[in-house]
């Protein structure tokens, strides 16, 4: 696929001018990264490119030349490969490789901020000066000396998606959308989509953190619609699965798994019954239902919130916020998991923030700004979307611990109400606490026993309202294996949630059975 | 090397390389943004980035490359990445390029302000700084909580394909956003959100910007919860043109794919209500949709898809356009998908002739949505949203509600839209007027 007459050299020289996407693709292609582990090959590249630590030392110090009380460079490639398969063409197949810088200079309480794609030495020294005199200050500062930042490595994939075979990626493929098709006799149409990327970084900053750090992510999505020519029934499913694997999660995950899981909840929409509305008692399934811990809580504690006050939970640490039985955690040190990091996009090692413990506020979620606006201890939450965006505090891995209820004994107590399983998203309001999410697949619970599946369902509550009306918490803490993507002021990053089986005194339910 | 050598540098070598059919789009993108709070700049950015799409096809097989190129090594490599992968795809006869008639406009449809595009950082400081004043002007209690983006943007565009398209043209867009808030009003703050998107220096209006913002703030104070049950429910222009997407969604190209099972089926068949017309216009002058030519060189145009209920055209690309057996209508948009994607340009419900205060006047009891709290559901079936609104009683405005669950099937809400407002606005990307649904369940939070 490569061009033969390209040696290494020539191929790193056209990076070095052009940005280093492909420099980086043929340095793992030619064996390199056989003799280096991940992330000191992602060292490795930008260096072959003239970007070592000295010289991103010396960008520092020319975007702090004119003052300045804080200064980063963030140097970024990601490498994607995807194809699409509607159970008779490949199709929607291609790559992609994106690279930039970004520099950035705090100062009296601001940020100037400049990204380029351009990974020249002349781009670069001319951002690092824009971004310098924009921020202007009377503090004068000189970047310390880098230190490389050692953390545990939290994707050990055997090797990167990226790097195997068209083919294998096809096989896998073919087995999901085989498995949909098997699974049910009324699909019209099941698509699955696979992506891939690695994402190469390195962070330093005026502080001496030198950090540098490759992040595998795969993922696989099945689009799937079914409709009953007997019942006239209808029924539509979006589902994915993935992490921060290599394709070895497949052995593990098989992929037949996924197409089983839609065709479940195509099936069940189709089977279902209105659903009823109104204020009702409702149980949420362990691992996906954790997008209450991250609508209900997590948003409203992302620390840029609440240094404006704007937040339904500013102020309020040390108050009881939630029920005595929750404890929530963000906790970005999980292996393999969506929204797991060695180190934030900020050059601050990933941790596990207690955000609620037994009811009672204690943290929010940091960017290095808002620590420093706070005055609080660094989180490691300052995620970008890429190199193009600033970093803003946002959450990684949320999700509500385990009590010691077991799930069978919770929908035993609910004579009649909602279980939900599985969801599609949600969405909050900051200011008011007010959040919405939307299952895919709800059941009803009479007597005490999960019964007919449902058809339209909304939730809707207030976060630290339902929070507070939690009653029950079950001892299934499962994490959700559901790549969510977040979107916070136009920029997305991956995250995932988790939480054991719980159960809301009463929430807002709609419905289409008034 | 400048955009329209490295096109076609890039055309050339896709060729030379085996490629039957390649286009070359060179997207290069400046955006200066400054975030405002209390009257303190906190973020001033500036980023320039430039995104090569490469789209190759031999054999009727198709492939994307997507990347950052500055230099003929680089282009090499990329084109070379993207053959590499056609062995790999399926064959399917309507993957190609669009066909070289009717490609282009020279008409650059006022898209690009100069002095938008010129405005230096310090001016685009001063702007946002000014918008957040104004807001506090219009209501002093928001002082200390109003934060101000504005993000100028100016893109250069340039296509050549092996059709024999070759075109450029440059784009501004300039979004302000304004938050407003009210600190613990009746023990709960309240946020607001107002928008204004222009392609030019003039079109931002900060007295308006920061009129909308406080009003959306004042009015939802006091909030009260909704009677529960099924009522008709009255879409104000901000929530009804997510109905308006909706519809484009449903009648584009990638749609068809899924439509035996979805909506949206044959042509000249209902689709809606008798009172929806939606149409698309690619050639509105100063449109925050228009473009001289989509990505894949093809002329705008304005199309009527929806006549009175009837569905009458899709929205098509080259590749949905000849699956379907119709030509591309000019929505091309590029993805990593070589088939490419499909957006509307400047689309809208057309206006009705009801004024809305009559709509509300002749409703005994309702519910007012004025914005969505949740997101849409891809692929879903049903019509779930959580909303903010009023309460209407006995043909008034009643009180707000902070949020309530509406749920119907998706195909009862299309087909019970029973009165369209006169109220369009007629600059937005996607807009609808008001539009009045007979029945839908409501649950609200207490």
């Amino acid at each position: 696929m490569m061009a033969d007459k390209f040696s290494r050299r020539h191929f790193l020289q056209a990076g070095l001018a052009a940005g280093t996407g492909f420099a980086l693709w043929e340095l793992y292609r030619l064996g390199i990264s056989n003799k280096l582990d991940r992330n000191a090959a992602s060292l490795q590249a930008f260096k072959e490119i003239g970007l070592d630590q000295d010289h991103l030392r010396k960008l520092l110090d020319i975007a702090l030349a004119e003052g300045g009380e804080y200064a980063d460079v963030f140097l970024e490639t990601s490498l994607g490969s995807y194809l699409g398969f509607n159970g008779e063409q490949f199709q929607n197949s291609g790559l992609e490789s994106v690279s930039g810088a970004a520099i950035r200079v705090s100062a009296r309480g601001g940020t100037s901020f400049r990204a380029v794609t351009d990974l020249s030495w002349k781009s670069l020294t001319q951002a690092a000066r824009e971004a310098g005199a924009a921020a202007r200050s009377d503090v004068r500062l000189t970047a310390t000396s880098l230190k490389p930042l050692q953390t545990p490595n939290l994707y050990p994939a055997a090797s990167p998606a990226l790097y195997e075979s068209i083919d294998e990626k096809q096989k896998l493929l073919n087995r999901v959308v085989e498995s949909a098709h098997k699974a049910y006799e009324h699909v019209r149409v099941a698509v699955a989509f696979y992506r891939d990327t690695l994402r190469f970084l390195t962070v330093a900053t005026s502080d001496g953190v030198f950090a540098y750090d490759t992040q595998p992510l795969l993922k696989i999505t099945i689009s799937v619609a079914a409709a009953d020519p007997n019942t006239g029934k209808k029924g539509t499913c979006y589902f994915n699965s993935g992490g921060h694997y290599g394709l070895e999660y497949f052995q593990r995950h098989p992929p037949e798994q996924l197409g089983q899981r839609a065709i479940e909840i195509v099936r069940n929409q189709m089977e279902g019954v209105a659903a009823p509305s109104g204020q009702l008692p409702v149980v949420l399934g362990p691992a996906y239902s954790g997008v209450l811990m991250h609508e209900a809580v997590g948003h409203g504690l992302e620390a840029d919130f609440n240094v404006k006050g704007y937040s339904a939970y500013s102020g309020r640490i040390g108050e009881l916020v939630a029920s005595p039985l929750c404890t929530v955690y963000d906790d970005g040190r999980r292996e393999n998991l969506n929204g797991s990091i060695n180190f934030d996009d900020e050059g601050v090692p990933s941790s596990r923030t207690l955000l609620i413990d037994r009811g009672r506020l204690t943290g929010y979620l940091h960017s290095r700004e808002t620590a420093a606006q706070m005055k609080a201890a660094l989180t490691g939450n300052g995620r970008r979307q890429s190199f193009a965006y600033p970093p803003l505090p946002r959450m990684t891995n949320t999700y509500l611990e385990k009590g010691d209820t077991p799930s069978e004994e919770i929908i035993r107590s609910v004579k009649f109400g909602i279980y939900a399983r599985t969801f599609a998203g949600g969405a909050v309001n900051i200011a008011t606490g007010d959040f919405t999410f939307i299952p895919t697949e709800a059941f009803l619970i009479e007597k005490g026993r999960v019964t007919a599946p449902l058809g339209n369902v909304i939730l809707l509550g207030n976060g630290p309202e339902i929070m507070n009306r939690v009653v029950m918490v079950g001892d299934d803490l499962e994490i959700s294996d559901l790549l969510w993507d977040c979107g916070k002021n136009g920029q997305m990053v991956p995250v995932t949630v988790g939480t054991p089986t719980i159960k809301v005194e009463t929430m807002t339910v709609g419905g289409n059975n008034g | 090397m400048a955009d329209s050598d490295l096109a076609e540098s890039a055309l050339r070598l896709c060729q030379k390389r085996g490629a039957e059919q390649a286009e070359a789009l060179l997207i290069r993108h400046q955006e200066k943004a400054v975030s405002v709070f209390n009257q303190k700049v906190q973020l001033s950015g500036v980023n320039e980035t430039t995104r090569l799409i490469v789209r190759v096809f031999r054999d009727h097989r198709g492939a994307v490359i997507q990347g950052n190129v500055a230099s003929e090594e680089m282009l090499e490599a990329l084109v070379n990445q993207g053959l590499g992968i056609l062995p790999h795809t399926s064959p399917d006869k309507y993957l190609g390029g669009a066909e070289s008639s009717g490609v282009g406009t020279n008409d650059p449809l006022e898209v690009f302000d100069e002095r938008l595009a010129q405005l230096q950082m310090n001016r685009v400081e001063e702007i946002a700084l000014a918008a957040e004043q104004k807001i506090k002007e219009h209501d002093q209690r928001t002082e200390n909580l109003i934060t101000t983006n504005l993000q100028v943007q100016t893109q250069a565009v340039t296509l050549r394909t092996s059709a024999g398209f070759s075109g450029s043209y440059q784009h501004t867009l300039a979004t302000l956003v304004a938050n407003a808030a009210l600190d613990q009003v009746a023990q709960r703050n309240l946020l607001s959100t107002a928008v204004t998107v222009t392609r030019s220096l003039d079109g931002l209006d900060l007295n308006k910007t920061a009129e909308r913002s406080v009003q959306e703030l004042t009015r939802m104070v006091g909030t009260r919860p909704a009677p529960a049950g099924e009522f008709p429910v009255l879409f104000a222009p901000a929530s009804a043109r997510t109905i308006a997407a909706m519809l484009f969604q449903m009648c584009s190209g990638p749609a068809t794919l899924f439509a035996e099972a979805l909506i949206i089926g044959k042509l000249n068949a209902a689709v809606c209500s008798s009172h929806l017309t939606l149409v698309d216009d690619a050639t509105r002058k100063n449109g925050i949709g228009s473009a001289p030519f989509d990505h894949e060189g093809v002329k705008p145009a304005r199309k009527v898809v929806i006549e009175k209920g009837v569905l009458k055209d899709y929205l098509l690309n080259s590749y949905y356009g000849r699956s379907l057996q119709r030509g591309s209508t000019g929505n091309a948009v590029a993805t990593g998908d070589a088939r490419f994607g499909v957006r509307y340009s400047n689309g809208y419900i057309e206006a009705g002739d009801s004024d809305p205060d009559d709509i509300v006047a002749d409703l005994k009891r309702g519910f007012l949505v004025t914005r969505f709290l949740s997101p849409s559901i891809p692929l879903s079936l049903n019509f779930s949203y959580a909303a903010e609104g009023f309460w209407i009683e006995d043909g008034k405005v009643a009180y707000p509600v902070r949020a309530a669950a509406i749920a119907a099937p998706l195909r009862e809400v299309l087909e019970g839209v029973v009165a369209v407002g006169s109220d369009l606005d007629p600059d937005a990307a996607i807009a609808s007027p008001t539009l009045l649904v007979n029945k839908m369940n409501i649950s609200s939070l207490m």
